[in-house]
C-alpha cells in the first residue's frame, strides 16, 4: 500500500551526518594534494619549457622528476576521490546497520572495479 | 593541431576555463562542452572523453560536498541509482573502445541534443514538487525526503515514485558518459525530476554526488587503454576548476535566463556540427 508522504516519520538522518563529517576533511585534503600537484606541474612546464605530452605516460615517476607522471599521480588521486565517497557511505551505514545500503554501496564498489580490471583486461588483449 | 606545444597547452586551458565556467553558470559539469570543442579542435575523441572524465570528477567532487553539508543530497537514492549508472558506465566505457571516432561523434552530437532538451526542461519546470505518494518500494527503502528550502526559509518534504523508470533512466544516463566522457548530469538531472518525481534541488545535488561516482566508473578502463594523457589532462583539470569558481561567482551578477538561452544554441550548435563531422568521418 502507498503511503502518503505526510503520514510518515521522517527517515533517519544519522548515515548523511556521518558523512558530511568524514566527506569533509577527506575532500579537504585530496582537493590540497591534486591543487600542489598540478600546480608544480605547471609551474615545472613554465620553468624548464617541457609541457606533458599528449602521448600516454607511465604512471608511476622514474628516476628523475617527471612533470607527466605527477599529473597522472594527481589525476589518480582526484579518480580516487568518489569511490572514497562511497566507501564512507557505506561505513556510515553500516554503522546504522542499514544492511541493504551497505550492499547497494559495495555493489558500486564492484562495479567501479570490475571497470579498471575489464580495462586491463582489454588492453593485455 | 599543430600549435607548438606551449599554445597547444594554452589553448586546451581556455577552453577548459571557459567549458567551466559556463557549466557552472547553466548547471552541468562542462563536460557536454568540452568534449565537443576538443574534438572540432582536432583532438581524438577518445582522449578528450577521457581528460573530460577527470575534470567531471574534479568540479563534482567540491559541489557534492557541499550539497551533503547542506542536507540537499538524498544518500539513499544516490546510492541505490549509483548501481545503475556505474553499470551503465562499464557498459559504455566497454563500447568506447569498440565504437568508431566517427561514431562516437555522432552519438555525441545526439548526447548533446538530448542534454539540450534536459537543460530547457528542467529550467522550465521550476515549481513546488508534487505531493503524490511514494511508491511502496521507494517507502519500504525509506527514499522519501526533506531539506530546508533556503529561499522560501521552508521544509520540503518529497516523495520518490517510478524506481523501475528512474533506475532504465540511469543506466541510460551512465552508458553515456562512459561512452562519451561526459558527466551526464543534464541526463540525470531531469531523469531524477520527471522520473521520480523529486524536486529540483534535490535532483541536482543528488546528481552531483552520483556524476563523480559514475565516472570514475569508466576512467579505470579510459586509464588501462592509455587514454588519460597528461598534455590534456593537466590544463583541462585546472582550467575547469578555475572556470567553475569563477562561473560561480559570476552567476549571481549575469541574468541567468540569457546564459541559458545562449548555452542552448551554442549547445545545438555543437550538435549539428558533431553529428556533420561524424556523418563525413
Amino acid at each position: 500500500m502507498a503511503e502518503r508522504i505526510e503520514d510518515r516519520a521522517p527517515p533517519d538522518r544519522a548515515p548523511e551526518e556521518r558523512l558530511q563529517n568524514l566527506l569533509g576533511w577527506g575532500l579537504r585534503i585530496g582537493t590540497l594534494a591534486v591543487a600542489a600537484g598540478m600546480a608544480v606541474a605547471l609551474v615545472w612546464s613554465l620553468a624548464t619549457g617541457t609541457f606533458p605530452s599528449m602521448q600516454s605516460a607511465p604512471l608511476w615517476p622514474r628516476a628523475s622528476f617527471d612533470p607527466a607522471a605527477l599529473v597522472l599521480l594527481t589525476a589518480l588521486l582526484l579518480v580516487l576521490l568518489p569511490p572514497v565517497r562511497v566507501i564512507l557511505a557505506a561505513v556510515a551505514f553500516a554503522r546504522e546497520r542499514e544492511w541493504l545500503y551497505f550492499t547497494f554501496s559495495a555493489v558500486a564498489l564492484a562495479l567501479i572495479s570490475a571497470s579498471t580490471l575489464l580495462g586491463l583486461w582489454l588492453r593485455k588483449g | 593541431m599543430s600549435l607548438s606545444p606551449d599554445l597547444q597547452q594554452l589553448v586546451f586551458l581556455g577552453v577548459a576555463v571557459l567549458a567551466g565556467s559556463v557549466g557552472a553558470m547553466v548547471g552541468v559539469g562542462g563536460g557536454v562542452i568540452l568534449v565537443p570543442v576538443l574534438t572540432l579542435l582536432g583532438v581524438d575523441v577518445r582522449l578528450a572523453a577521457g581528460a573530460s572524465l577527470v575534470s567531471v570528477i574534479a568540479t563534482s567532487s567540491g559541489a557534492a560536498s557541499a550539497y551533503v553539508r547542506e542536507r540537499l543530497t538524498n544518500l539513499r537514492v544516490a546510492i541505490f541509482l549509483e548501481m545503475f549508472t556505474t553499470a551503465g558506465a562499464l557498459v559504455g566505457a566497454f563500447l568506447q573502445g569498440r565504437v568508431p571516432a566517427a561514431g562516437l561523434e555522432l552519438l555525441l552530437g545526439g548526447a548533446l541534443l538530448l542534454s539540450g532538451v534536459g537543460i530547457f526542461l528542467r529550467h522550465r519546470k521550476a515549481g513546488p514538487p508534487v505531493q503524490a505518494s511514494s511508491s511502496p518500494t521507494a517507502q519500504r527503502l525509506s527514499m522519501p525526503g526533506s531539506y530546508h528550502d533556503a529561499a522560501t526559509g521552508e521544509l520540503v518534504q518529497y516523495s520518490v515514485r517510478r524506481l523501475p523508470l528512474g533506475s532504465a533512466l540511469m543506466f541510460v544516463a551512465g552508458s553515456a558518459s562512459g561512452l562519451l566522457g561526459i558527466g551526464s548530469g543534464a541526463l540525470k538531472v531531469p531523469a531524477m525530476d520527471l522520473a521520480l518525481g523529486m524536486p529540483m534541488k534535490a535532483s541536482s545535488a543528488t546528481s552531483d554526488f552520483m556524476i563523480g561516482v559514475t565516472a570514475c566508473a569508466s576512467v579505470g578502463a579510459y586509464a588501462a587503454r592509455g587514454q588519460l594523457v597528461p598534455g590534456l589532462i593537466m590544463p583541462v583539470v585546472l582550467g575547469t576548476a578555475v572556470g567553475s569558481f569563477v562561473g560561480t561567482r559570476l552567476l549571481s551578477r549575469l541574468r541567468s535566463e540569457s546564459i541559458r538561452i545562449a548555452f542552448l544554441v551554442v549547445l545545438a550548435a555543437m550538435a549539428i556540427e558533431m553529428i556533420v563531422k561524424g556523418l563525413h568521418g
